[in-house]
Protein backbone atom coordinates (compact mmCIF):
# COMPACT_ATOMS: atom_id res chain seq x y z
CA UNK A 1 0.00 0.00 0.00
CA UNK A 2 2.88 2.44 0.87
CA UNK A 3 4.86 1.59 -2.55
CA UNK A 4 1.38 2.52 -4.18
CA UNK A 5 0.95 5.23 -2.55
CA UNK A 6 4.61 6.83 -3.06
CA UNK A 7 3.89 6.09 -7.00
CA UNK A 8 1.13 8.23 -6.74
CA UNK A 9 2.53 10.98 -4.78
CA UNK A 10 5.29 10.97 -7.45
CA UNK A 11 3.28 11.33 -10.27
CA UNK A 12 1.06 13.89 -9.15
CA UNK A 13 4.12 15.90 -7.98
CA UNK A 14 6.47 15.43 -11.11
CA UNK A 15 3.03 16.51 -12.73
CA UNK A 16 2.51 19.07 -10.53
CA UNK A 17 5.80 20.39 -10.91
CA UNK A 18 6.03 20.17 -14.63
CA UNK A 19 4.41 23.49 -15.79
CA UNK A 20 7.21 26.68 -15.13
CA UNK A 21 6.95 30.23 -15.75
CA UNK A 22 8.89 29.48 -19.51
CA UNK A 23 5.93 26.41 -20.39
CA UNK A 24 3.18 29.27 -19.18
CA UNK A 25 4.63 31.76 -21.60
CA UNK A 26 5.63 29.73 -24.50
CA UNK A 27 2.71 27.43 -24.09
CA UNK A 28 -0.25 30.25 -24.17
CA UNK A 29 1.35 32.70 -26.45
CA UNK A 30 2.47 29.59 -28.97
CA UNK A 31 -1.30 29.08 -28.69
CA UNK A 32 -2.57 32.84 -28.81
CA UNK A 33 -0.15 33.14 -32.49
CA UNK A 34 -0.26 29.48 -33.98
CA UNK A 35 -3.99 27.80 -32.55
CA UNK A 36 -3.46 24.19 -32.37
CA UNK A 37 0.03 24.21 -34.95
CA UNK A 38 2.24 23.85 -31.69
CA UNK A 39 0.59 21.27 -30.34
CA UNK A 40 2.98 18.32 -31.72
CA UNK A 41 6.15 20.17 -29.85
CA UNK A 42 4.40 19.47 -26.60
CA UNK A 43 4.40 16.03 -27.83
CA UNK A 44 8.16 15.72 -29.06
CA UNK A 45 9.12 17.61 -25.80
CA UNK A 46 7.31 15.42 -23.47
CA UNK A 47 8.93 12.38 -25.23
CA UNK A 48 12.19 13.59 -24.65
CA UNK A 49 11.90 14.58 -21.19
CA UNK A 50 10.63 11.63 -19.85
CA UNK A 51 13.20 9.47 -21.87
CA UNK A 52 16.13 11.49 -20.52
CA UNK A 53 14.36 11.84 -16.93
CA UNK A 54 14.13 8.25 -16.84
CA UNK A 55 17.84 7.40 -18.19
CA UNK A 56 19.04 9.83 -15.13
CA UNK A 57 17.13 8.28 -12.55
CA UNK A 58 18.01 5.00 -13.24
CA UNK A 59 21.82 6.05 -13.34
CA UNK A 60 21.27 7.39 -9.78
CA UNK A 61 19.45 4.77 -8.84
CA UNK A 62 21.67 2.33 -10.04
CA UNK A 63 25.08 4.02 -9.84
CA UNK A 64 24.35 6.74 -7.65
CA UNK A 65 25.92 9.32 -9.49
CA UNK A 66 23.68 12.54 -10.59
CA UNK A 67 23.91 14.58 -14.04
CA UNK A 68 27.18 17.02 -12.78
CA UNK A 69 29.46 14.10 -11.33
CA UNK A 70 28.26 12.28 -15.65
CA UNK A 71 29.34 15.66 -16.90
CA UNK A 72 32.87 16.37 -15.26
CA UNK A 73 33.66 12.81 -16.11
CA UNK A 74 32.51 12.89 -19.16
CA UNK A 75 34.36 16.32 -20.62
CA UNK A 76 36.79 16.70 -18.25
CA UNK A 77 37.33 19.48 -15.92
CA UNK A 78 37.90 23.01 -18.56
CA UNK A 79 35.19 21.36 -20.71
CA UNK A 80 33.45 20.59 -17.25
CA UNK A 81 33.82 23.91 -16.11
CA UNK A 82 32.27 25.65 -19.31
CA UNK A 83 29.22 23.29 -19.31
CA UNK A 84 28.87 23.81 -15.50
CA UNK A 85 28.97 28.30 -15.70
CA UNK A 86 26.76 28.08 -18.84
CA UNK A 87 24.80 25.82 -16.58
CA UNK A 88 24.49 27.99 -13.71
CA UNK A 89 24.15 31.22 -15.64
CA UNK A 90 20.91 29.25 -17.20
CA UNK A 91 19.82 28.29 -13.68
CA UNK A 92 19.84 31.79 -12.04
CA UNK A 93 18.04 33.58 -14.98
CA UNK A 94 15.32 30.73 -14.90
CA UNK A 95 15.23 31.14 -11.15
CA UNK A 96 15.21 35.43 -11.31
CA UNK A 97 12.22 34.86 -13.53
CA UNK A 98 10.09 32.53 -11.29
CA UNK A 99 11.14 34.70 -7.98
CA UNK A 100 9.81 37.66 -10.58
CA UNK A 101 6.81 35.85 -11.39
CA UNK A 102 6.43 34.63 -7.98
CA UNK A 103 6.33 38.64 -6.63
CA UNK A 104 3.91 39.60 -8.96
CA UNK A 105 1.28 37.17 -7.96
CA UNK A 106 1.85 38.06 -4.42
CA UNK A 107 1.46 41.56 -5.75
CA UNK A 108 -2.01 40.62 -7.10
CA UNK A 109 -2.92 38.90 -3.57
CA UNK A 110 -2.15 41.51 -1.46
CA UNK A 111 -2.20 44.69 -3.95
CA UNK A 112 1.30 45.98 -3.30
CA UNK A 113 4.48 47.29 -5.09
CA UNK A 114 6.34 44.60 -6.92
CA UNK A 115 9.70 45.08 -5.01
CA UNK A 116 8.61 44.43 -1.78
CA UNK A 117 6.45 41.76 -3.02
CA UNK A 118 10.17 40.78 -4.78
CA UNK A 119 11.83 40.61 -1.71
CA UNK A 120 8.81 38.79 0.23
CA UNK A 121 9.10 36.20 -2.27
CA UNK A 122 13.16 35.42 -1.98
CA UNK A 123 12.93 35.46 1.71
CA UNK A 124 9.85 33.23 1.55
CA UNK A 125 11.46 30.62 -0.53
CA UNK A 126 14.96 31.04 1.54
CA UNK A 127 12.71 30.10 4.40
CA UNK A 128 10.94 27.32 2.51
CA UNK A 129 13.95 25.55 1.33
CA UNK A 130 15.94 25.82 4.39
CA UNK A 131 13.18 24.75 6.75
CA UNK A 132 11.19 22.03 4.58
CA UNK A 133 13.32 18.54 4.14
CA UNK A 134 13.75 17.71 0.41
CA UNK A 135 10.25 14.94 0.15
CA UNK A 136 8.39 17.89 1.64
CA UNK A 137 9.64 20.83 -0.91
CA UNK A 138 8.58 18.30 -3.74
CA UNK A 139 5.32 17.56 -2.17
CA UNK A 140 4.17 20.81 -0.80
CA UNK A 141 5.37 22.54 -4.56
CA UNK A 142 4.21 19.56 -6.38
CA UNK A 143 1.23 18.78 -5.02
CA UNK A 144 -0.62 22.11 -4.76
CA UNK A 145 1.18 22.91 -8.01
CA UNK A 146 -1.71 20.55 -9.69
CA UNK A 147 -4.22 23.54 -9.31
CA UNK A 148 -2.88 24.36 -12.55
CA UNK A 149 -5.60 21.47 -13.68
CA UNK A 150 -7.95 24.27 -13.82
CA UNK A 151 -6.44 24.96 -17.24
CA UNK A 152 -7.28 21.61 -18.06
CA UNK A 153 -10.53 22.21 -17.38
CA UNK A 154 -10.66 25.88 -18.89
CA UNK A 155 -9.72 24.43 -21.96
CA UNK A 156 -12.82 21.85 -22.45
CA UNK A 157 -15.06 24.60 -21.15
CA UNK A 158 -14.29 26.64 -23.56
CA UNK A 159 -15.36 24.13 -26.03
CA UNK A 160 -12.80 24.21 -28.39
CA UNK A 161 -13.17 22.10 -32.29
CA UNK A 162 -11.30 19.35 -30.93
CA UNK A 163 -10.67 18.16 -34.48
CA UNK A 164 -8.89 20.96 -35.23
CA UNK A 165 -7.00 20.60 -32.53
CA UNK A 166 -6.42 16.94 -33.12
CA UNK A 167 -4.77 18.51 -36.78
CA UNK A 168 -2.03 19.91 -34.32
CA UNK A 169 -0.77 16.74 -33.19
CA UNK A 170 0.53 16.24 -36.84
CA UNK A 171 3.94 18.74 -37.39
CA UNK A 172 2.79 21.14 -40.35
CA UNK A 173 3.87 24.80 -41.59
CA UNK A 174 1.65 27.49 -40.61
CA UNK A 175 -0.83 29.37 -42.96
CA UNK A 176 -0.27 33.34 -44.67
CA UNK A 177 -2.14 34.75 -41.81
CA UNK A 178 -0.30 33.61 -38.96
CA UNK A 179 3.22 35.53 -37.62
CA UNK A 180 5.54 33.66 -40.31
CA UNK A 181 6.85 30.52 -40.39
CA UNK A 182 10.49 32.11 -38.54
CA UNK A 183 8.33 32.99 -35.85
CA UNK A 184 6.87 29.66 -35.97
CA UNK A 185 9.97 27.92 -35.71
CA UNK A 186 10.93 30.60 -32.67
CA UNK A 187 8.15 29.40 -30.56
CA UNK A 188 8.72 25.71 -31.88
CA UNK A 189 12.07 25.78 -30.30
CA UNK A 190 10.93 27.86 -27.03
CA UNK A 191 8.70 25.14 -26.56
CA UNK A 192 11.04 22.24 -26.98
CA UNK A 193 13.55 24.06 -24.79
CA UNK A 194 10.72 25.06 -22.32
CA UNK A 195 9.85 21.32 -21.89
CA UNK A 196 13.30 19.58 -21.84
CA UNK A 197 15.14 22.46 -19.66
CA UNK A 198 18.05 20.93 -18.45
CA UNK A 199 17.71 22.01 -14.60
CA UNK A 200 14.80 19.65 -14.53
CA UNK A 201 17.27 16.71 -15.24
CA UNK A 202 19.83 18.33 -12.64
CA UNK A 203 16.79 17.92 -10.55
CA UNK A 204 15.33 15.06 -11.29
CA UNK A 205 18.96 12.91 -11.33
CA UNK A 206 19.80 14.70 -8.01
CA UNK A 207 15.74 14.21 -6.34
CA UNK A 208 16.64 10.19 -7.09
CA UNK A 209 19.70 10.13 -5.25
CA UNK A 210 18.20 12.49 -2.22
CA UNK A 211 15.49 9.81 -1.64
CA UNK A 212 17.87 7.01 -1.60
CA UNK A 213 16.68 5.31 -4.84
CA UNK A 214 18.48 2.28 -5.65
CA UNK A 215 17.28 -0.43 -8.04
CA UNK A 216 14.86 -1.94 -6.42
CA UNK A 217 13.35 2.10 -7.10
CA UNK A 218 13.42 1.62 -10.36
CA UNK A 219 10.10 0.96 -11.15
CA UNK A 220 9.07 4.21 -9.23
CA UNK A 221 11.50 6.45 -11.69
CA UNK A 222 10.11 4.66 -14.77
CA UNK A 223 6.48 5.43 -13.86
CA UNK A 224 7.26 8.47 -12.42
CA UNK A 225 8.77 9.98 -15.43
CA UNK A 226 6.67 8.24 -17.87
CA UNK A 227 3.27 8.59 -16.45
CA UNK A 228 4.35 12.14 -14.56
CA UNK A 229 5.95 13.79 -17.67
CA UNK A 230 3.21 12.49 -19.81
CA UNK A 231 0.58 14.02 -17.90
CA UNK A 232 2.26 17.16 -17.34
CA UNK A 233 2.55 17.20 -21.21
CA UNK A 234 -1.16 16.73 -21.06
CA UNK A 235 -1.54 20.03 -19.30
CA UNK A 236 1.19 22.21 -20.91
CA UNK A 237 -1.64 20.84 -24.44
CA UNK A 238 -4.37 21.81 -22.32
CA UNK A 239 -2.15 25.75 -22.15
CA UNK A 240 -1.83 25.67 -25.91
CA UNK A 241 -5.58 24.92 -26.34
CA UNK A 242 -6.68 27.77 -23.82
CA UNK A 243 -4.58 30.23 -26.20
CA UNK A 244 -5.70 29.04 -29.22
CA UNK A 245 -9.43 28.75 -28.30
CA UNK A 246 -9.48 32.37 -26.44
CA UNK A 247 -6.42 34.83 -26.92
CA UNK A 248 -6.07 33.59 -30.76
CA UNK A 249 -9.85 34.73 -31.60
CA UNK A 250 -9.63 37.87 -29.81
CA UNK A 251 -6.48 38.91 -31.21
CA UNK A 252 -4.24 38.71 -27.54
CA UNK A 253 -1.01 38.53 -27.06
CA UNK A 254 0.05 37.10 -23.70
CA UNK A 255 3.34 38.74 -23.01
CA UNK A 256 2.84 38.67 -19.46
CA UNK A 257 2.51 36.24 -16.59
CA UNK A 258 -0.77 38.15 -15.28
CA UNK A 259 -2.05 37.72 -18.85
CA UNK A 260 -2.51 34.16 -18.48
CA UNK A 261 -4.59 34.18 -15.82
CA UNK A 262 -7.71 35.22 -18.36
CA UNK A 263 -7.35 31.73 -19.68
CA UNK A 264 -9.53 30.50 -16.49
CA UNK A 265 -11.12 33.30 -15.25
CA UNK A 266 -13.04 33.68 -18.97
CA UNK A 267 -14.26 30.54 -18.97
CA UNK A 268 -14.83 29.63 -15.73
CA UNK A 269 -15.40 33.18 -13.52
CA UNK A 270 -13.80 34.23 -10.27
CA UNK A 271 -13.35 30.54 -8.97
CA UNK A 272 -11.51 29.90 -12.14
CA UNK A 273 -9.00 32.82 -11.62
CA UNK A 274 -8.86 31.45 -7.75
CA UNK A 275 -7.55 28.20 -9.04
CA UNK A 276 -4.99 29.98 -11.90
CA UNK A 277 -3.57 31.55 -9.31
CA UNK A 278 -2.94 29.24 -6.76
CA UNK A 279 -1.07 27.18 -9.41
CA UNK A 280 0.54 29.40 -11.24
CA UNK A 281 2.22 30.42 -7.33
CA UNK A 282 3.06 27.01 -6.21
CA UNK A 283 4.17 25.83 -9.73
CA UNK A 284 6.21 29.18 -10.18
CA UNK A 285 7.60 28.92 -6.26
CA UNK A 286 8.32 25.07 -6.86
CA UNK A 287 10.61 26.05 -10.40
CA UNK A 288 12.27 29.03 -8.02
CA UNK A 289 13.13 26.07 -5.81
CA UNK A 290 14.04 23.69 -8.36
CA UNK A 291 16.58 25.72 -9.82
CA UNK A 292 17.89 27.47 -7.28
CA UNK A 293 18.67 23.65 -6.17
CA UNK A 294 19.85 22.33 -8.86
CA UNK A 295 22.02 25.10 -9.16
CA UNK A 296 23.53 24.35 -5.67
CA UNK A 297 23.75 20.69 -6.92
CA UNK A 298 25.72 21.27 -10.01
CA UNK A 299 28.08 23.42 -8.01
CA UNK A 300 28.69 20.45 -4.99
CA UNK A 301 28.54 17.64 -7.40
CA UNK A 302 31.11 19.18 -9.84
CA UNK A 303 33.89 20.32 -7.51
CA UNK A 304 33.01 16.92 -5.34
CA UNK A 305 31.62 18.96 -2.24
CA UNK A 306 29.13 17.09 0.21
CA UNK A 307 25.65 17.94 -0.89
CA UNK A 308 22.27 16.87 -0.25
CA UNK A 309 18.96 18.99 0.48
CA UNK A 310 17.97 15.77 2.80
CA UNK A 311 21.04 17.19 5.11
CA UNK A 312 21.62 19.49 7.91
CA UNK A 313 22.12 22.70 6.28
CA UNK A 314 25.62 22.45 8.88
CA UNK A 315 26.79 19.14 7.64
CA UNK A 316 26.82 21.04 3.87
CA UNK A 317 27.34 24.89 4.71
CA UNK A 318 28.83 24.84 0.91
CA UNK A 319 26.10 23.31 -0.76
CA UNK A 320 23.30 25.29 1.31
CA UNK A 321 25.80 28.60 0.22
CA UNK A 322 25.43 27.65 -3.39
CA UNK A 323 22.00 27.39 -3.10
CA UNK A 324 20.97 30.01 -1.39
CA UNK A 325 23.40 32.59 -3.41
CA UNK A 326 21.16 31.36 -6.47
CA UNK A 327 18.05 32.86 -4.90
CA UNK A 328 19.78 36.01 -3.84
CA UNK A 329 21.06 36.43 -7.40
CA UNK A 330 17.68 35.53 -8.97
CA UNK A 331 15.84 38.21 -6.82
CA UNK A 332 18.73 41.10 -8.17
CA UNK A 333 17.98 40.45 -11.01
CA UNK A 334 14.48 40.46 -11.29
CA UNK A 335 15.06 43.56 -9.12
CA UNK A 336 16.35 45.23 -12.16
CA UNK A 337 12.61 45.73 -13.57
CA UNK A 338 12.93 43.63 -16.27
CA UNK A 339 9.90 41.66 -17.04
CA UNK A 340 9.83 37.81 -16.12
CA UNK A 341 8.79 36.96 -18.93
CA UNK A 342 11.30 38.78 -21.28
CA UNK A 343 13.82 36.98 -18.45
CA UNK A 344 12.49 33.58 -19.18
CA UNK A 345 12.44 34.25 -22.81
CA UNK A 346 16.38 34.42 -23.12
CA UNK A 347 16.80 31.85 -20.19
CA UNK A 348 14.65 29.37 -22.39
CA UNK A 349 16.76 30.21 -25.41
CA UNK A 350 20.15 29.85 -23.84
CA UNK A 351 18.96 26.84 -21.93
CA UNK A 352 18.56 24.97 -25.14
CA UNK A 353 22.13 26.13 -26.33
CA UNK A 354 23.37 24.12 -22.99
CA UNK A 355 20.97 21.16 -23.72
CA UNK A 356 23.74 19.00 -25.35
CA UNK A 357 26.25 19.64 -23.33
CA UNK A 358 23.83 18.27 -20.12
CA UNK A 359 21.86 15.51 -22.20
CA UNK A 360 24.89 13.69 -23.85
CA UNK A 361 27.06 12.73 -20.83
CA UNK A 362 23.74 11.15 -19.96
CA UNK A 363 22.64 8.94 -22.77
CA UNK A 364 26.39 7.91 -22.91
CA UNK A 365 26.01 6.38 -19.53
CA UNK A 366 22.85 4.76 -19.53
CA UNK A 367 24.21 3.63 -23.08
CA UNK A 368 27.35 1.80 -21.32
CA UNK A 369 26.68 -2.07 -20.50
CA UNK A 370 30.19 -1.93 -18.30
CA UNK A 371 28.91 0.85 -16.21
CA UNK A 372 24.96 -0.11 -16.26
CA UNK A 373 25.26 -3.73 -16.65
CA UNK A 374 21.90 -5.22 -17.03
CA UNK A 375 20.51 -2.12 -16.34
CA UNK A 376 21.84 -0.62 -19.54
CA UNK A 377 19.62 1.13 -22.31
CA UNK A 378 17.05 -0.90 -24.21
CA UNK A 379 17.67 -0.48 -28.01
CA UNK A 380 14.59 1.31 -28.63
CA UNK A 381 15.50 3.32 -25.73
CA UNK A 382 19.18 3.64 -27.58
CA UNK A 383 17.81 4.78 -30.47
CA UNK A 384 15.23 7.14 -29.47
CA UNK A 385 18.03 8.95 -26.89
CA UNK A 386 20.66 9.52 -30.25
CA UNK A 387 17.55 10.45 -32.05
CA UNK A 388 16.57 13.02 -29.76
CA UNK A 389 20.06 13.94 -28.87
CA UNK A 390 20.14 14.69 -32.67
CA UNK A 391 17.26 17.05 -32.45
CA UNK A 392 18.34 18.77 -29.36
CA UNK A 393 21.65 20.01 -31.29
CA UNK A 394 19.47 20.98 -34.47
CA UNK A 395 17.32 22.98 -31.90
CA UNK A 396 20.35 24.63 -30.27
CA UNK A 397 22.10 25.62 -33.41
CA UNK A 398 18.89 27.13 -34.80
CA UNK A 399 17.95 28.86 -31.34
CA UNK A 400 20.37 32.10 -31.17
CA UNK A 401 19.61 32.44 -34.99
CA UNK A 402 15.67 32.25 -34.83
CA UNK A 403 15.59 34.65 -31.62
CA UNK A 404 17.64 37.26 -33.24
CA UNK A 405 15.68 36.97 -36.99
CA UNK A 406 12.37 36.95 -34.92
CA UNK A 407 13.02 40.02 -32.39
CA UNK A 408 12.40 37.51 -29.77
CA UNK A 409 9.25 36.08 -31.52
CA UNK A 410 7.50 39.26 -32.19
CA UNK A 411 8.54 38.60 -36.32
CA UNK B 1 36.81 26.45 -26.41
CA UNK B 2 37.30 30.14 -25.49
CA UNK B 3 36.47 31.39 -28.83
CA UNK B 4 33.05 29.45 -29.21
CA UNK B 5 32.27 30.78 -26.35
CA UNK B 6 33.21 34.84 -27.18
CA UNK B 7 31.42 34.16 -30.40
CA UNK B 8 28.34 33.05 -28.78
CA UNK B 9 28.19 35.74 -26.04
CA UNK B 10 28.41 38.11 -28.78
CA UNK B 11 25.87 36.85 -31.25
CA UNK B 12 23.70 36.39 -27.68
CA UNK B 13 24.52 40.96 -27.04
CA UNK B 14 24.00 41.60 -30.39
CA UNK B 15 20.48 39.48 -31.26
CA UNK B 16 19.29 41.71 -28.15
CA UNK B 17 20.53 44.94 -28.85
CA UNK B 18 18.96 47.35 -31.69
CA UNK B 19 21.31 50.35 -33.10
CA UNK B 20 19.69 53.47 -31.52
CA UNK B 21 19.71 55.98 -34.64
CA UNK B 22 18.57 53.64 -37.02
CA UNK B 23 15.06 54.59 -39.06
CA UNK B 24 12.31 53.08 -38.13
CA UNK B 25 11.34 50.56 -40.70
CA UNK B 26 7.71 49.20 -42.21
CA UNK B 27 8.34 46.12 -40.76
CA UNK B 28 8.74 47.68 -37.29
CA UNK B 29 5.96 49.69 -37.93
CA UNK B 30 3.84 46.57 -38.62
CA UNK B 31 5.13 44.87 -35.14
CA UNK B 32 4.05 48.04 -33.11
CA UNK B 33 0.45 48.19 -34.88
CA UNK B 34 0.19 44.45 -33.89
CA UNK B 35 1.29 44.87 -30.77
CA UNK B 36 -0.74 48.01 -30.04
CA UNK B 37 -4.07 45.87 -31.15
CA UNK B 38 -3.38 43.19 -28.78
CA UNK B 39 -2.81 45.26 -26.12
CA UNK B 40 -6.17 46.96 -26.84
CA UNK B 41 -7.93 43.58 -27.08
CA UNK B 42 -6.29 42.78 -23.81
CA UNK B 43 -7.22 45.87 -21.75
CA UNK B 44 -10.52 45.32 -23.31
CA UNK B 45 -10.77 42.59 -21.87
CA UNK B 46 -9.76 43.27 -18.27
CA UNK B 47 -12.43 45.87 -18.37
CA UNK B 48 -15.04 43.36 -19.45
CA UNK B 49 -13.78 40.81 -16.95
CA UNK B 50 -14.00 43.43 -13.81
CA UNK B 51 -17.31 44.30 -15.06
CA UNK B 52 -18.57 40.51 -14.92
CA UNK B 53 -16.60 39.69 -11.55
CA UNK B 54 -14.11 37.29 -13.14
CA UNK B 55 -11.27 38.90 -11.89
CA UNK B 56 -10.77 41.19 -8.37
CA UNK B 57 -10.22 44.75 -8.69
CA UNK B 58 -6.98 44.67 -6.90
CA UNK B 59 -6.00 42.27 -10.44
CA UNK B 60 -6.92 45.02 -12.25
CA UNK B 61 -4.53 48.01 -10.15
CA UNK B 62 -1.28 44.97 -10.97
CA UNK B 63 -2.55 44.12 -14.67
CA UNK B 64 -3.11 47.69 -15.66
CA UNK B 65 0.33 48.49 -14.85
CA UNK B 66 1.34 45.21 -16.79
CA UNK B 67 -0.20 46.74 -20.04
CA UNK B 68 0.94 50.42 -19.30
CA UNK B 69 4.39 49.43 -19.27
CA UNK B 70 4.13 47.19 -22.43
CA UNK B 71 2.35 50.54 -23.72
CA UNK B 72 5.30 52.64 -22.99
CA UNK B 73 7.62 50.39 -24.64
CA UNK B 74 6.27 50.49 -27.62
CA UNK B 75 6.66 54.20 -27.34
CA UNK B 76 10.09 53.61 -27.43
CA UNK B 77 10.16 51.47 -30.35
CA UNK B 78 8.27 54.29 -32.01
CA UNK B 79 10.49 57.16 -30.83
CA UNK B 80 12.87 56.79 -33.84
CA UNK B 81 13.47 58.98 -37.05
CA UNK B 82 10.44 58.09 -39.22
CA UNK B 83 10.93 58.35 -43.16
CA UNK B 84 8.14 60.44 -44.64
CA UNK B 85 6.53 57.55 -45.91
CA UNK B 86 5.64 56.17 -42.65
CA UNK B 87 4.65 59.39 -41.11
CA UNK B 88 1.06 59.54 -41.49
CA UNK B 89 0.39 56.28 -39.64
CA UNK B 90 3.64 56.46 -36.91
CA UNK B 91 1.73 59.40 -35.77
CA UNK B 92 -1.49 57.96 -35.87
CA UNK B 93 -0.03 55.06 -33.80
CA UNK B 94 1.55 57.02 -31.43
CA UNK B 95 -1.52 59.47 -30.64
CA UNK B 96 -3.76 56.01 -30.14
CA UNK B 97 -0.14 54.90 -27.86
CA UNK B 98 -0.66 58.17 -26.00
CA UNK B 99 -4.47 58.16 -25.77
CA UNK B 100 -4.18 54.40 -24.22
CA UNK B 101 -1.75 55.21 -21.41
CA UNK B 102 -4.06 57.41 -20.01
CA UNK B 103 -6.92 55.26 -20.79
CA UNK B 104 -5.40 52.05 -18.98
CA UNK B 105 -4.43 53.58 -15.96
CA UNK B 106 -8.12 54.12 -15.16
CA UNK B 107 -9.48 50.90 -15.12
CA UNK B 108 -8.60 50.06 -11.99
CA UNK B 109 -10.37 53.39 -10.26
CA UNK B 110 -13.53 51.96 -12.55
CA UNK B 111 -13.69 48.76 -11.08
CA UNK B 112 -16.48 49.34 -9.04
CA UNK B 113 -18.69 51.22 -11.38
CA UNK B 114 -20.41 49.06 -14.42
CA UNK B 115 -20.95 52.10 -16.45
CA UNK B 116 -17.29 53.83 -16.35
CA UNK B 117 -15.83 50.17 -17.27
CA UNK B 118 -18.40 49.61 -20.31
CA UNK B 119 -17.42 52.98 -21.50
CA UNK B 120 -13.64 52.70 -21.23
CA UNK B 121 -14.10 48.88 -22.51
CA UNK B 122 -15.41 50.49 -25.61
CA UNK B 123 -12.92 53.07 -25.66
CA UNK B 124 -10.40 50.00 -26.17
CA UNK B 125 -12.33 48.67 -28.70
CA UNK B 126 -12.50 51.58 -30.92
CA UNK B 127 -8.64 52.31 -30.28
CA UNK B 128 -8.10 48.22 -31.41
CA UNK B 129 -9.98 49.61 -34.81
CA UNK B 130 -8.22 51.99 -34.90
CA UNK B 131 -4.91 50.68 -34.83
CA UNK B 132 -6.13 48.14 -37.30
CA UNK B 133 -7.44 49.86 -39.89
CA UNK B 134 -4.00 52.22 -39.96
CA UNK B 135 -2.61 51.38 -43.73
CA UNK B 136 1.22 50.66 -43.06
CA UNK B 137 3.12 49.49 -46.21
CA UNK B 138 4.15 45.70 -46.21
Amino acid sequence: MNSVLELALGIMTSLGGFVDISELVFTVAGGAKFGFLLLWVVVVGTVGIALYGEMSGRIAAVKREPTFTLIRNRYGFRAGLAVLVASNIVNVLTCAAEVGGLAIILQIVFDADYRPMLLAAGVLLLVTVYVLRFKWIERVFGLLGLALLVYAVAAVALKPDWSEAARGLVPRLPGPDTPGTAVYFYYAVGLFSAILMPYEIYFYSSGGIEDGWTPKDLLVNKVTAGVGFVLGGVLAMALIVVGAALYLPQGLDPQRLSSTVFGASVPLGLVGFVFALAGIFFAVGGAAVETALAAGYNIAQFFGIRWGKRLNPREVPLFTLCWMTAIVLGMAVAASGINPVDIVEYSTIFAVVVLPFSYYPVLRVADDPKVMGKHVNRPVIRVLGWAYLALICAAALAAIPLMAMTHMGQG
Amino acid sequence: MRLPIVIFICAFALAACEGPDTELDPHELKRAQHGFTALSAEAGLLAEQLASHGVPSRFASVHQQALGEESLKLSRQLAKPVPPGLRTAHDKLASLNARFQIEVARIAQASSNTSDLERLRESFRDMKAQAAALETPA
